[in-house]
């Protein structure tokens, strides 16, 4: 097997991904907080509920 | 109505998921015998509104006698123990290790059941923050200390759930008390990652 793999180019696209998700934390909560709880925790009961019987 | 944040409490109108419904069912009954106790961990920025699933609920309570976790025991009907012999699950709580209970024939979610075992533990305990739901009400880990603890785990998900919570929180945060564990648990340089 010959595959290249550009470690540099893997990083930074790790280093993007963890700002992409930390910017993804802060708009989640910016719309929890614009929010009704009723809105918001519905939306976490539907996503939530089907992974538990 | 919208989330209310005071220094050590919250009060939430959420609808309640099956898993906020395990944590009730199970905190009721320690509120019924009268055991202090503090959720920790994941669940916490679960029941602050991140959308993410956990296996398990970790759970702080004080080191008990025998008598009064046999009262427990015999008090979570609705639980079964992954350590079936209750004087093997004593023991292993008193040795420092956990022990999990979930609902009968349903594996998951667990809650992962641990004595207080240092000054930290017994100061999440007495520090308790108060989340109302409705007629509930559930402890957990006083957030200035929950966040930088998150920090000290360190995976990425620990780094997020910080990250939810700080955010969500930060303008009513002790900055005060929040310093000083960021200090202790040798956190400070990660701060820039929840900010």
């Amino acid at each position: 097997m010959n595959v290249k793999i550009n470690l540099k180019q893997l990083e930074k696209e790790k280093e993007q991904n963890l700002k992409d998700r930390m910017d993804f934390i802060d708009k989640h909560v910016e719309w929890i907080k614009k929010n009704p709880d009723k809105k918001w925790s519905k939306a976490q009961k539907d996503f939530l509920d089907c992974q538990y019987k | 109505m919208y989330m209310e944040i005071s220094e050590n409490a919250i009060v939430l109108d959420k609808e309640i998921n099956k898993l906020d419904k395990f944590v009730i069912d199970f905190t009721k009954i320690l509120d019924k015998l009268k055991i202090n106790y503090s959720v920790v961990s994941g669940y916490v920025s679960i029941l602050l509104g991140r959308s993410r699933a956990t296996e398990d609920v970790d759970i702080l309570i004080p080191r008990l006698g025998f008598d009064k976790f046999e009262d427990m025991w015999n008090n979570l009907t609705e639980f079964e123990c992954m350590t079936i012999n209750i004087k093997e699950a004593y023991e292993t709580l008193k040795n420092g290790s956990n022990i999990r209970f979930f609902r009968k024939d349903v594996f998951i979610p667990n809650m992962e059941v641990k004595f207080s075992k240092n000054e930290l533990d017994e100061y999440t305990l007495n520090n308790s923050f108060e989340v109302k739901i409705k007629d509930y009400k559930i402890k957990i880990s006083p957030l200035h200390l929950q966040i930088p603890f998150k920090l000290f785990l360190g995976s990425q998900k620990d780094i997020e759930d910080a990250r939810h919570i700080y955010q969500l929180v930060k303008d009513k945060l002790d900055k005060e008390k929040l310093q000083y564990f960021t200090e202790k648990l040798k956190v400070s340089h990660k701060l820039k990652l929840i900010q």
